[in-house]
């Protein structure tokens, strides 16, 4: 018969009750609104008709494929992170080099790219709801007044083919600082010593840039990355504020699409399965992109 | 002589302190008062508050502020039975329908007597306030859609009579000529002032369309009782609609700004507007009130148009249910009350009395006998889902991606599922 360690024990007991407070509010805060919110999401619950959730298993999942607004959210969801999060990327990592550098006014320039940050984006969705204005606005006042390219004059949240487009300047304008800082701090890392080493070996800087930078970046470039991606699955506050989804539904998005079902319709059963497949949605991306920047072995 | 003093002060401390146990005995009442937050800094509550406290001793009040839209949050609340308000003034009495499907609501048919009897009220406004034939909610904030008119560009184009007011169009092709002579275009072809601007954002895109309807056929509802997706008055509408937009001549800047139709009208760049009837306070308080004109939509001043109310609400578990009836009726239904919100912000209230007061006035006039006509929305199980189906749909068309007749094909086919019987 082994005999077990008392000191061991009371070590586990111990770490235990240090954790325990933490457990408890996670337990309670988080892992039980999530499991409540999941169960919901495979019932028949309409919270203001219905007396309580109806178990329907995958009902309300199949339903979202069948309904096209719910295709059309999808959609546009999808089309916001494929030219979001390339966008998002290369302006952070050029931003980010540029400041890295020692040129001359970067202060000036490091606050003014942080600077919307700290600018709530339901705030900055008005203010660029005006500059967007298709009479009154600053954009295309500039265009035409300024530039004297009237053609180019736009109708920008109104119009089906810019509308998205434009939430999607809103949101680099928002997230890109975030994206830098992340990135500088991955750049401050890098030795100054293999910098050093190569400038003896006569690398030029584009070498310097893509043998060095570069392959030292990919953790940066993972975090970077999966946030940029929830950033662009979960977009709402712009839209909300700026289209509401239109015109028509040209800027309706998943999130949008779920908190309409959920507290303007009282479908809570849909409008929480729309919440978990874009979280699923999230996920998936997150992994595949991280797979993609698996470091190589040896 | 210390001692008397002494004797003085104890009696004295005694007798405040029995006084102030005196008080405490006093019966206190408190009506606690639920709103968004911008009700209380728009309209006169403390006013009213102290109006009702003059006339009913003892009784204190308490604003209950909640952010925008937070009516599912109260109504979860209430629904598991906390006490959130004995007054609540909730967005549209569509909204009461869900609140009474949960049994959550108190009628107010037992006050609804004498200057406050049912015939007293407009009935367009109370219609929208009652379910299986009791009354609910009390209307307030309520609004009429209509056409307001700049009569000094009407003017210019020569669609004014002998006094400078507006000769309102008899039909959609007149009303369709009458944009032709109020827009104005540059050298270029772009418009620097449309003849008409819609309010086609979301909630208002259904009232738009559905005054348009109630006004060309004096009814919203087609042969079979359902709302009319179908009648040839409906793609007319549609096609004045696709058509204006197409030649310029109306304006889409409420495709995503609810405030662009104002706004429009504030800065000149629109003559007509097809929104409520308040917003001609609030446009006239910037250009100049003599300038404005309410202008029935071709058809409104025969067969009517379509309203909208907010309403006061007692909630079952109010713990002062009489109390605040009384409040309601007494404070926020009183001549004061209403002529304050319609001065300052163009708003009704139910009472007849309220506006025949300001007959005189040729604004509320108008007014007064398009409320007189006017309808509700049905209240129905799925009315948000509609708003958002008609809204997609009649935005694509206005975007020139669907023909009117595809429009209404499209809402007719995705509204079939719903569940729109109207709850009476």
């Amino acid at each position: 018969m082994v005999k077990r360690d008392p000191r061991k024990r009371n070590n586990f007991i111990v770490s235990w009750l240090f954790v325990l407070p933490a457990v408890l509010l996670m337990g309670a805060f988080l892992l039980y609104p999530l499991l409540s919110a999941l169960r919901i999401s495979f019932s028949e619950y309409n919270f203001v008709y219905s007396e309580k959730p109806v178990f329907n298993g995958l009902t309300n999942y199949i339903k979202l494929f069948q309904d096209p607004h719910f295709l059309v959210a999808f959609k546009n969801t999808i089309y916001y992170t494929l030219v979001f999060f390339p966008l998002f990327m290369l302006i952070a990592l050029c931003l980010a080099l540029l400041l890295n550098s020692k040129v001359k006014g970067n202060g000036i320039f490091q606050t003014a790219i942080l600077l919307p940050i700290v600018v709530p984006l339901s705030l900055a969705g008005i203010m660029f709801t005006w500059i967007f204005s298709q009479d009154f606005g600053i954009l295309n006042h500039l265009l035409a007044n300024v530039l004297h390219l009237p053609n180019l004059q736009r109708f920008w949240l109104g119009d089906t083919q810019t509308a998205m487009n434009s939430l999607i300047a809103v949101g680099l304008w928002k997230y890109t600082g975030f994206g830098i800082i992340l990135f500088l701090s991955g750049l401050k890392a890098i030795s100054s010593d293999i910098y050093e080493a190569a400038k003896v070996d006569g690398v030029n800087s584009w070498q310097n840039l893509f043998y060095i930078t570069l392959p030292n970046l990919k953790g940066s470039f993972s975090l970077v990355g999966i946030w940029g991606i929830i950033q662009a699955i979960k977009v709402y506050d712009q839209v909300v504020v700026m289209t509401n989804g239109g015109p028509g539904t040209s800027t309706l998005v998943l999130y949008l699409y779920a908190w309409k079902n959920a507290f303007s319709f009282f479908n809570m059963g849909i409008g929480e399965a729309i919440a978990f497949f874009t979280a699923a949605l999230a996920i998936i991306i997150s992994v595949v992109f991280k797979f993609v920047l698996k470091p190589e072995k040896g | 002589m210390s001692r008397k003093i002494s004797v003085f002060l104890i009696i004295g401390l005694l007798l405040v302190m029995l006084g102030v146990n005196m008080t405490s005995f006093a019966k206190t009442e408190t009506l606690k008062v639920t709103a968004e937050a911008w009700y209380f800094n728009k309209y006169p509550m403390e006013e009213a508050a102290q109006r009702f406290q003059a006339d009913h001793p003892g009784v204190t009040f308490e604003w209950s502020k909640a952010g925008d839209f937070e009516v599912a949050p109260l109504m979860l609340a209430w629904s598991r039975n906390r006490y959130i308000a004995d007054v609540a003034i909730v967005a549209s009495p569509s909204e009461a329908v869900a609140f009474q499907a949960k049994g959550l609501l108190l009628s107010f048919d037992d006050v609804l007597v004498g200057k406050y009897a049912k015939d007293k009220w407009l009935q367009g406004f109370l219609d929208q306030c009652t379910i299986d034939g009791k009354v609910y909610a009390i209307p307030s904030d309520a609004e009429v859609m209509t056409l307001i008119g700049r009569k000094d560009f009407a003017k210019e184009a020569g669609l004014t009579d002998a006094n400078g007011n507006i000769i309102p169009a008899k039909d959609l092709n007149e009303l369709y000529s009458y944009l032709q002579k109020l827009t104005v275009k540059d050298s270029t072809g772009k418009t620097t002032r449309y003849g008409l601007t819609v309010n086609w954002c979301s909630e208002y895109m259904v009232y738009a369309y559905f005054s348009g309807i109630q006004a060309l056929r004096g009814s919203i509802y087609d042969k079979n009782g359902n709302l009319d997706f179908s009648s040839k008055e409906a793609l007319a509408l549609l096609d004045f609609w696709q058509k204006g937009v197409k030649e310029g001549l109306i304006s889409t800047s409420s495709l995503v700004d609810h405030s662009g139709p104002r706004n429009d009208m504030k800065s000149g760049l629109a003559a007509i507007l097809w929104e409520d009837h308040a917003r001609v306070i609030e446009i006239g308080k910037v250009v100049g009130q003599d300038k404005m004109q309410i202008v029935p939509i071709p058809g409104a001043d025969t067969n009517g148009t379509v309203s909208y109310t907010m309403s006061l609400m007692i909630p079952k578990n109010a713990q002062n249910p009489q109390l605040a009836k009384q409040f309601v009726l007494e404070q926020m239904n009183a001549d004061w009350f209403a002529h304050d919100l319609m001065d300052k912000w163009g708003k009704l209230l139910g009472l007849k009395a309220n506006i025949e007061a300001r007959r005189d006035d040729p604004i509320w006039k108008t007014v007064y006998s398009l409320a007189d006509k006017s309808v509700g929305l049905p209240k129905t199980v799925d009315h948000a889902k509609m708003v958002d189906i008609m809204t997609a749909e009649i935005h694509n068309m206005l975007k020139m991606q669907q023909t009117p007749e595809k429009t209404l094909a499209n809402i007719q086919k995705q509204i079939k599922p719903l569940n729109l019987k109207p709850i009476k």
